[in-house]
């Protein structure tokens, strides 16, 4: 039986897609300021899981959502150091080395996570705080089911962009990206820049998950990150490394889960399962196109991107 | 001690010692992390590292050990053009999915028309699902890691699919599964164990493509565009045709595997038909610097640490993603291992 299709549908749906896109926003982020500087890590899921455990494991253990959500970041941030001293310091594969350290969260999440499965988190973090109580017109009706993190998911991509564009540092970033022999010339220690860009990417990652795991989720499940990582790395690309774009980009594929959750919960859920595989299909045409795209427009992607990955790996993006 | 030392590095210099001391500083730092997980470091590692113990470990190791070789060369096939095929998993499991559907579409054949056509099966879907990032790679250029990558989460969806509704099996009471296969889609085991003949299909894939890889054209083709994709676009070889054949093969390579774990082990799809074989192949294959022959018994040991892991879940609380920990620390220093290989060698130059 498949229920009405009302405007509260379309809010839920709305919602949904703000606060779906808001960990993407997130991790394409982190993954972005690291591209930036010019290393490719493909442990963006590795990084997010860990934020998400760390995060649920200070909640469960007392702490309110905002400590609980640095104590993931931090998690984060030492996983995605970890990626930059191998692929800076050590120059191992990138793309590999990104592969590793997957398997390697994913196993140590799995087995430190194993004992707080299911268990609930501090609070109620969807009970929003800047909603208005009472009233029950679509707009308080939004407000309600808003995402608190998206507005500084919006504000954090501003901000990266004027780092990247406007800033001394930024501009330092970047040219590690573009050329890493000139940017040494100029005299920027591109080694600590990408040191420190792998920081942030994992500060990011680190975020993302925890607000995955506290906000949307709300608890911990093995592996729950399940492919978002993934997405939020193939809209870098789709975003052409920028970050306001990355913000559109991530909202489409927040519209696509929002719209196949919402779907389901109103009578289709006989196809569940191939609703779930859309995000994944769009992900995989998206990155093919820009793909394509990219041939013809190679100055989108920053040039160091997966140099130094000669052994084995054509790592090109 | 003053002595110790340059004995030490001596030792060390050698290969054989060398990946000694890699898998063993490995172990330990393994066993580190189990001990601050709050687990008997010491009772884990060893049963890991020995398959849960005894000659059931041991045989199972060898059961395990078939669709890790063949996840293995799928992933080399491609390795040695350059290539990274993560997608084994999904090639997997779109295989298994193809054997199902002749399974059960055919059910009423003699069992030596049966198996060969569901191995056909599993080896043309699983060329299928694999051919996607090839040709993409080929024609857009796009990054087949991810695209391979995603690819197994549409297959597992896929799967889920399939088995909650088109072919959930009416008899088993609303529990997620597909059809029991009929007795003439089942492989049997040898000698009485669960080891079934698909292994000689494994060892036979793994000789023939050393052999092709060394012994022919095609083979050195591969390795020319392994070695410089732009010496390769000089001689004029053809890379597209290549890229898109080579991961065709590996897909064909994982779908075996598929169809084998379901004719012989599971006798029906189901959810967890493969104990992420696809990821320990990739593994595999990186450990063994793409060399087909000596994936064979990189595969056994594997294998060996995967069974292992499977008896862990029955046998402590830990899950089986413990052994991704082991993967990802073992991985880690052969990666350091090979760039310090590769910076001892600019030295000498």
């Amino acid at each position: 039986m498949i229920a009405e299709i009302d405007i509260g549908f379309w809010i839920a749906v709305f919602a949904g897609t703000l606060r779906a896109a808001t960990p993407l926003i997130f991790a394409g982020l982190g993954e972005l300021l690291y591209e930036k500087a010019g290393v490719l890590n493909l442990g963006l899921e590795g990084l997010m899981l860990l934020g998400a455990c760390a995060a649920v494991s200070a909640s469960v253990a007392g702490m309110p959502i905002v400590p609980a959500l640095a104590v993931g970041m931090m998690a984060g941030a030492a996983g995605g150091l970890l990626h930059a001293l191998l692929c800076v310091q050590c120059r191992t594969n990138q793309a590999v080395t990104g592969l590793a350290i997957l398997f390697l969260l994913q196993g140590m999440t799995a087995v430190f996570g194993r004992n707080m499965v299911g268990q609930p988190v501090m609070g109620s973090a969807r009970r929003n705080v800047i909603a208005p109580t009472g009233g029950n017109s679509a707009m308080a009706d939004f407000l309600q089911q808003l995402d608190p993190l998206f507005p500084v998911a919006v504000f954090l991509a501003i901000a990266a962009w004027w780092f990247l564009t406007k800033t001394r540092q930024g501009i330092a970033w970047r040219s590690c990206g573009e050329e890493e022999e000139v940017a040494h010339n100029a005299g920027f220690p591109v080694k600590r820049i990408r040191m420190l860009a792998g920081g942030a990417c994992g500060l990011f990652c680190g975020l993302a998950g925890g607000h995955f795991a506290l906000i949307i989720a709300q608890q911990w499940q093995e592996n729950m990150i399940s492919g978002r990582g993934w997405i939020a790395l193939v809209l870098v690309i789709f975003a052409k490394w920028h970050p306001l774009w990355l913000i559109s980009g991530a909202c489409l594929f927040g519209g696509l889960t929002a719209l196949q959750l919402n779907l389901q919960t109103r009578g289709f859920s006989h196809a569940q399962y191939l609703l779930s595989m859309l995000p994944f299909v769009i992900t995989i045409i998206a990155l093919a196109w820009t793909s394509w795209r990219l041939k013809s427009h190679p100055g989108w992607m920053p040039r160091e991107i997966g140099r130094h990955a000669s052994s084995n790996g054509a790592a090109t993006t | 001690m003053s002595k110790a030392l340059p004995l030490l590095v001596a030792i060390t210099r050698r290969p054989f010692a060398v990946r000694g001391t890699i898998l063993f500083t490995s172990i330990a730092l393994f066993s580190g992390l189990i001990w601050l997980a709050g687990e008997s470091a010491l009772r884990v590692t060893g049963i890991l590292m020995t398959g849960g113990g005894a000659a059931f470990g041991l045989s199972e190791a060898f059961v395990k050990s078939i669709p890790i070789l063949l996840c293995a060369l799928a992933v080399a096939v491609p390795g040695k053009m350059g290539l990274t095929n993560i997608g084994g998993e999904g090639q997997f499991l779109f295989g298994a999915v193809g054997a199902t559907f002749v399974a059960l579409a055919l059910g009423g054949l003699p069992r030596f028309l049966l198996i060969p056509l569901m191995a056909a099966a599993g080896a043309v879907s699983g060329a299928a699902w694999g051919l996607i990032p090839g040709a993409l790679r080929a024609a857009t250029k796009s990054n087949e890691i991810v695209i391979s990558l995603l690819l197994n989460y549409v297959a597992a969806l896929l799967v889920l699919h399939l088995i909650h509704g088109p072919m959930r099996d009416p008899m088993s009471m609303g529990w997620p599964q597909g059809a029991a296969f009929g007795e003439s889609a089942r492989l049997s085991g040898l000698f009485g164990t669960r080891v079934h003949s698909t292994i000689f299909v494994a060892l036979v894939c793994a000789f023939g493509l050393h052999w092709f890889y060394k012994a022919t054209e095609w083979g050195l083709t591969m390795k020319v565009i392994g070695a410089s994709p732009e010496v390769a676009r000089y001689l004029r070889l053809r890379t597209t045709l290549y890229y898109i054949m080579g991961f065709a093969l590996a897909g064909a390579l994982a779908g075996i595997a598929g169809f084998s774990e379901l004719s012989a082990i599971h006798g029906r799809l189901r959810e967890g038909v493969s104990l992420g074989y696809g990821y320990a192949g990739f593994f595999v294959a990186w450990l063994c610097g793409h060399r087909f022959s000596l994936c064979i018994p990189a595969s056994f040991l594997f294998a060996l640490i995967v069974t292992g892991a499977d008896s862990l879940q029955i046998l402590t609380d830990l899950p089986f993603a413990t052994v991704y920990i082991f993967q990802g620390i073992l991985f880690i220093a052969v990666l350091l291992h090979e760039q310090y290989l590769r910076s001892q060698r600019k030295l000498r130059a």
